[in-house]
């Protein structure tokens, strides 16, 4: 009875222990000074209050790669982030192609924790929201600031881009890059303001890992799914997927759809040879889409234009122009990628035409 | 057996037991060794210790090793002795060396649990960690009502029979759970989570599991003597003063409570559970009164020991299960070649 008594006293203590609050805090030091400190309001609304402007910033966890290359739009990116994540998503890298300090740079494995990034001493760490619950709390814990972004959607872009600004102290570049954004998707717009009956589209992302071959349709909320909104299609797999992530379909529910274009999304392999060998399958040859030369590999270069990447818009002006070739019959995509490039990372003719153009994967001239 | 002979059996008794308690007292002493070993070890501010000097001067340093590695390490050294403890009651209750606290559906149903959450609840850290408690803890709840509604064998056989048959059904509703998640997102995260890990851990989580944690232990190790007479046959346990399905029942929920409770915030980490009770008996026979705590011991220290390499050996974390898997299963087949093993042909 002694025993289940003392049992009983131990537990409620350690219960009352549970509940004691722990304290968050989401500034960086105190000794400020007044003309330099500034605040930046993140993608979870939190204030984030910097005293200087950070110098050691670092990039990392997973969904990083999209941060990565919305970051180094930025000149200061260069010599202000001290360690980031491998960007590489199986057509190599693209940030040493731009960062001439890229050498100088940690580079922390996409599982990095609090402590491998502690050893950065960062006084900055930006990571996607997503990670708030998992990476976040250890990393408060040592008190380095956190700034959380999305870069999921075309909206998020903008509001994000903005949040790098401040973060950067460059807000003029910061609305040259959302005004960029901004003005593409105006520009395909007002061409399409006049189109009643959009065409119905597929995406379809292709997936042959062990063999086993899947294709799976994003969820609405995603980029994919906005950007074929924006180029004027309707996308048909809108019921299929209400979840958070990608969903397999099969060719039997792809037959009922029978959409008027698909395009096949592959982060590995060249999208262009899956959409060829699937206009060579009987089944597949049965679609409309198949059928009026309507099925094409999404295109790519290091990235896939189909993701929350800064390429996202190269993505929507190239699908625009397939959904619409009589309203966009001139497109010179070639062009509007090397400008896209000379924009965002100050690429030149050179550096474009020799090491960005031959990565060039999926439907592309 | 003459009057001296048998003395000097009651004296080697002695003896015996005095060295299994010095042993047990070093290994005391090793844990607290490590333990702070551990909290001076690590990849900050490169790989190697921390000084205390640097301690005392570097903010980030004290921080790290206050508000990041204590709470990590305390929680590793809690699952490895909940895991142990856990080892040995559900060896010792089902008379099998080749059970583990997470027999019983406990595991399968945490793993269940943390990946519906994942996929259709979008993985928030709060929910997987409730998510994967309630499903452990409905394994246990599952196996033992079909346990009772099993019509034929004695208690341990319908116990094991029902744990394997609750396993293999949450082990398929993973299946459709990864079959049905994102392959690109939700996929590599359920991935991850089995393959356990104390990255994520902060006083927060850790103060969230204490309650149940130290419950268990505590309990587990105050009535460990009787889990020696619930090793024995119904007849001669009752005969003994216990009531055995009562007993069995408060040991088995003692040790799959700060289980399910650990597992919650660490994923799957395998191994610990099998390999240290046979280490333990090893060094302290079968009598569960030196054992479980030895066995507590043993526990933490390999759990840290793990967990360091795991923050250590690389610039990214690699997941604990994976360490204590290769180590743990290295050591169980050293184990059973080592020339100490008795062969009975």
């Amino acid at each position: 009875m002694k025993r289940l008594i003392s049992l009983l006293i131990i537990a409620i203590f350690l219960h009352a222990c549970s509940s004691i609050p722990v304290q968050e805090e989401h500034s960086s030091s105190a000794s400020a000074t007044p003309n330099q400190s500034f605040t930046v309001i993140d993608a979870l609304g939190r204030q984030v209050t910097f005293t200087q402007p950070p110098s050691r910033i670092v990039i990392t966890g997973k969904g990083m790669i999209f941060t990565l290359n919305a970051v180094f739009m930025f000149p200061e990116a260069h010599d202000r982030v001290a360690a980031l994540g491998v960007a590489n998503q199986g057509s190599g890298n693209f940030i040493p192609l731009i960062d001439p300090l890229f050498s100088k740079k940690v580079i922390l494995q996409g599982d990095a924790g609090a402590e491998q990034i502690a050893a950065v001493q960062p006084d900055l760490v930006i990571l996607k929201s997503y990670l708030a619950e998992t990476m976040g709390p250890t990393i408060e814990a040592l008190k380095i600031p956190i700034v959380y972004v999305d870069f999921e959607t075309p909206e998020q872009y903008s509001r994000d881009l903005m949040i790098l600004g401040k973060v950067f102290q460059n807000e003029p570049r910061a609305q040259e890059l959302s005004d960029f954004y901004a003005k593409k998707v105006n520009d395909i717009q007002m061409q399409l303001k006049d189109r009643t009956i959009p065409p119905r589209v597929l995406m379809l992302f292709y997936n042959d890992k062990d063999g086993v071959v899947a294709f799976n349709v994003p969820p609405m909320s995603w980029m994919q799914s906005k950007m074929v909104d924006l180029a004027g299609g309707q996308p048909v797999w809108a019921s299929a997927n209400p979840g958070k992530g990608w969903a397999a379909v099969t060719v039997e529910q792809i037959a009922v759809w029978d959409p008027d274009h698909i395009f096949i999304i592959s982060y590995e392999k060249n999208s262009a040879e899956i959409a060829q060998k699937l206009k060579n399958d009987p089944q597949w040859r049965l679609l409309r889409a198949v059928k009026e030369n309507h099925l094409s590999g999404f295109p790519a270069d290091m990235y896939s234009w189909d993701q929350a990447d800064a390429r996202w818009i190269l993505g929507l002006s190239w699908m625009a122009a397939r959904l619409h070739p009589d309203i966009f019959p001139k497109q010179d995509i070639i062009k509007e990628t090397f400008e896209f490039y000379e924009q965002m990372y100050r690429v030149d003719t050179e550096l474009f035409e020799s090491k960005i153009r031959p990565t060039f994967r999926g439907d592309l001239p | 057996m003459s009057d001296t002979a048998a003395a000097v059996a009651l004296q080697e008794l002695a003896l015996r037991k005095l060295t299994r308690r010095w042993i047990l007292l070093i290994l005391g002493v090793t844990l607290v060794g490590i333990f702070i070993f551990s909290l001076l070890w690590g990849r900050y501010p490169g790989l190697g210790f921390i000084s205390w000097q640097r301690v005392n001067q570097d903010e980030l340093a004290k921080l790290l090793i206050f508000n990041v590695r204590l709470p990590r390490l305390i929680t590793a050294l809690l699952l490895g002795a909940v895991l142990s403890a856990g080892g040995i009651v559900f060896q010792m209750l089902f008379g099998n060396p080749l059970v583990e606290p997470g027999f019983l559906g406990v595991s399968q149903g945490a793993a269940f649990g943390a990946a519906l959450c994942i996929v259709f609840l979008g993985g928030s850290a709060v929910l997987l960690q409730g998510s994967a408690a309630v499903f452990a803890l409905a394994g246990l709840a599952l196996s033992y009502l079909l346990a009772r509604r099993i019509r034929y064998g004695g208690w341990v056989l319908r116990l094991v029979l029902s744990g394997i048959a609750v396993s293999a059904l949450f082990s398929a509703g993973l299946g459709i759970l990864k079959y049905l998640a994102d392959p690109l997102r939700q996929l590599p995260e359920i991935t991850f989570w089995l393959l356990g890990g104390l990255s994520s851990i902060t006083w927060k989580k850790l103060l969230a599991i204490l309650p149940a944690v130290i419950s268990g232990l505590v309990f587990l190790y105050l009535f460990r003597w009787r889990l020696n007479i619930l090793a024995l046959s119904d007849e001669a346990a009752f005969s003994m003063g216990a009531a055995p399905k009562r007993d069995r029942l408060l040991l088995l929920t003692a040790a799959v409570l700060p289980t399910a409770a650990v597992i919650s915030v660490a994923g799957m980490v395998g191994w610990v559970g099998l390999i240290i009770p046979h280490i333990a008996r090893r060094l302290f026979g079968s009598d569960t009164h030196l054992t479980l705590p030895a066995a507590m011991l043993l526990g933490g220290i390999f759990t840290i020991l793990c967990d360091d390499l795991s923050r250590s050996l690389l610039a990214g974390e690699i997941p604990l299960g994976i360490l204590t898997s290769l180590l743990g299963s290295t050591i169980f087949i050293v184990l059973m070649i080592s020339r100490g093993t008795k062969v009975h042909r």
